[in-house]
């Protein structure tokens, strides 16, 4: 976990007005230790080559974008810490590209125009109260999962066990004796005699 | 382009920081209104530049009275007057873009130059360290506004 001031930051837009605002953006949190470049294959270059905290990218931004860019960090096997936190932003989403940008491994989005307190919440979210990092053969990034469950073992969500309960209640039958059963009790009665 | 020099130092750090980054950002403002800049890095910048502008007059008010500087209301009164100007000019660029690109530009650096040099400067040697709040502006202000969600992931 890195305070936030003490932050180490990359960002990479090919719109230079976007980068010299983001910059005193990230200065009005105390983040001082900024560097700038212009496309994803420079930022590529620049986190194999450097130690960064933090990678901000316009997910449009050319050479290599939003999927690419996000899946190159993740998986990459330059020494470098490939569960950095990373803040895309853009215009113009669809919910095929959120999905696209989430499994590729992005921490977190943010719609442009976005001001500086979105910007505040993101970096709390990734630098203060990161999401556990996940490596598997499909999916490198922090966990995908964001409701909090509640309970523990199978069927956790209090949704499912909802849906559990009311399945449960509908499934259970209402049995009646059958004509000329004996019942239990007396039969045990007639034993004590 | 609107840049810091030393002779605008009002003898505090944290206080030619603040300057320094309105500075920057009226700069930014200008550049983009006047390179053809997009509308969203604009309207970004102004934002901006109103949260820099609100947090920086929350530190300098504050350091003012703690110092017990003599002329601290007829300052702040300054304060108010710009604000008041910033968003007139803000209202009419939105309305008429093209018409009030170059007032909006002038009014935001002409002040802020004239400022620093003829009125802040005044306080230098009232305001010691101990009297500035060296927060970050961003948690000087804190004015963040809840509602302001912008989140796609719906949490």
């Amino acid at each position: 976990m890195v305070n936030i001031q003490g932050c180490r930051c990359l960002i990479a837009d090919h719109d230079v007005f976007m980068r010299r605002m983001l910059r005193e953006m990230l200065r009005y949190f105390g983040i001082g230790r900024i560097e700038e470049v212009g496309d994803g294959g420079q930022a590529v270059f620049q986190i194999e080559s450097e130690s960064f905290d933090l990678l901000i990218i316009e997910l449009k931004t050319p050479i290599l974008c939003g999927k690419e860019l996000i899946s190159r960090v993740r998986r990459s096997k330059a020494p470098i810490d490939t569960s950095i936190p990373i803040i895309g932003y853009t215009d113009g989403v669809t919910p095929e590209s959120v999905s696209e940008w989430r499994d590729a491994g992005i921490s977190e989005i943010m719609l442009k125009p976005f001001s500086s307190g979105v910007l505040y919440k993101k970096l709390n979210s990734v630098l203060l109260t990161p999401r556990p990092f996940v490596r598997t053969e499909h999916y490198v990034g922090p966990c995908r999962r964001r409701k909090k469950s509640t309970g523990s073992g199978y069927f956790r969500r209090k949704e499912d066990k909802e849906l559990l309960q009311s399945q449960e209640a509908k499934q259970e039958p209402s049995v009646a004796a059958p004509a000329g059963a004996v019942s239990q009790a007396a039969l045990s009665q007639q034993f004590k005699k | 382009m609107l840049v810091w020099k030393p002779e605008m130092s009002v003898g505090n750090d944290i206080l030619d920081e603040d300057h320094k980054s309105i500075l920057s950002l009226v700069s930014l403002l200008q550049d983009a209104l006047a390179h053809g800049g997009e509308e969203m890095v604009v309207e970004s910048a102004i934002n901006l530049l109103k949260d820099y502008v609100n947090g920086h007059f929350i530190r300098e008010e504050m350091a003012m009275l703690a110092a017990k500087y003599p002329d601290v209301e007829a300052h702040i009164k300054e304060h108010v007057r710009f604000t008041e100007g910033m968003e007139k000019a803000i209202q009419a660029y939105r309305q008429n873009p093209e018409g009030a690109v170059e007032s909006l530009a002038k009014m935001t650096g002409k002040w802020w130059a004239d400022h620093i040099l003829t009125v802040d400067s005044k306080y230098k040697g009232y305001i010691k360290d101990e009297h500035v709040d060296t927060r970050p502006l961003g948690f000087l202000a804190g004015s963040f506004d809840p509602e302001d969600d912008n989140d796609i992931f719906g949490n």
